[in-house]
């Protein structure tokens, strides 16, 4: 009888064991496929990604560079309204001296900063669609005569570049 | 052995393949967006490479004109008619009343005379030119003949050279320099 009773209590505590263990062991692999897939999906975003510069000029009223820069890729990108926007995107620029500085993005920009129109909009408004332009203002405060690099990464990590001189 | 040793056997055999076609799955999974991932980015490259333009002539006859551009098509893919508005025209050429170069991004068949815009030539009965099939589209080897406008209130000054480029929807491009007589 006591050696029935032993085991129906051990039978009862290892299924208890083994199901708190699956429990969490389950948890875990979901957890791990989750991860795989939202790596995947970056990278599939990242891959699908692709920008170009294509013009550089300047205005001198307001001092700015202008930038045209080409949607290459088949991801669309929000300049605003979304936690992924513009805000989160990074522009340097080297100037002729070697001195470089990162602007942050502002929509109302007036001086230091940058911000940006599509222009031609003609797919969903605010949405930078495939072979669009995004025209880009980065305000400065001087633009001296000689050789200049810009740099472009988006909040995915897609990157372009170029080298230009102004006048 | 007891039943509770082959009931947690039982579980643990099934927690291992449970584990296994979690894994397998996720691994299958990966794999197929990393090679359709791969196979766009590849996609985008291979489009890239394979289209082209060279423009062939550029023509500005005086200040106040329009200027007429040819490029040909010399990649190996099709731009269709619905990609023309994806093209870019930048053009920089020294403006009369200011005596100071310029670079302006162009407008495609805007009617606004305040901003730079392009349009085709409709001087040609087809184009793009000569036109034997896809006759909307600009297939390889033909020309496009544009005409780019600069705003109304601009001119070009005299005497003076300008640049004028030309960018894909893939983001290909050519320029050309032009003298304004």
């Amino acid at each position: 009888m006591n050696v029935t009773i032993s085991s129906a209590i051990l039978m009862i505590v290892t299924v208890i064991a083994a199901s708190i263990f699956s429990a969490a062991a389950l948890q875990q692999l979901y957890a791990f496929q989750n991860v795989f897939k939202d790596v995947s999906s970056r990278n599939e975003e990242m891959f699908s990604s692709s920008i170009t510069v294509i013009g550089e000029t300047k205005t001198s009223s307001p001092s700015r560079i202008v930038i045209w820069v080409k949607n290459t890729g088949r991801t669309s990108f929000r300049l605003e309204g979304s936690s992924l926007n513009a805000s989160s995107w990074d522009l340097f620029v080297v100037f002729p001296n070697e001195t470089y500085r990162r602007y942050t993005y502002v929509s109302a920009c007036s001086s230091d900063c940058w911000n940006a129109q599509i222009l031609d909009d003609k797919g969903t408004t605010g949405l930078w669609e495939q072979s669009e332009t995004l025209q880009i203002y980065v305000y400065v405060a001087s633009i001296p005569t000689g050789s200049y690099e810009v740099r472009l990464t988006l909040s995915n990590g897609v990157t372009c570049e170029d080298t230009f001189s102004l006048g | 052995m007891g039943y509770g040793t082959l009931i947690a056997g039982v579980y643990f055999v099934a927690i291992l393949l449970l584990s296994c076609y979690v894994y397998a799955d996720s691994m299958n999974r990966i794999s197929a967006i990393s090679w359709k991932s791969l196979e766009v980015a590849s996609d985008i490259q291979f489009e890239r490479l394979k289209s082209g333009l060279s423009i062939s002539q550029v023509q500005v006859q005086h200040g106040q004109s329009p200027l007429y551009l040819d490029a040909i098509n010399d990649g190996t893919i099709t731009i269709s008619r619905v990609g023309f508005s994806k093209m870019d025209v930048i053009l920089t050429y020294t403006d009369k009343a200011t005596d100071l170069p310029k670079t302006i991004w162009c407008y495609y068949n805007s009617s606004d005379t305040s901003r730079c815009r392009w349009r085709l030539d409709p001087s040609f009965p087809s184009n793009p030119h000569p036109s034997i099939v896809n006759p909307l589209d600009w297939d390889p080897s033909e020309t496009l003949s544009l005409i780019i406008e600069i705003p109304a209130s601009g001119e070009f000054k005299a005497k003076t050279s300008g640049y004028v480029k030309v960018v894909l929807p893939q983001g290909s491009s050519n320029g050309l320099s032009f003298q304004v007589p």
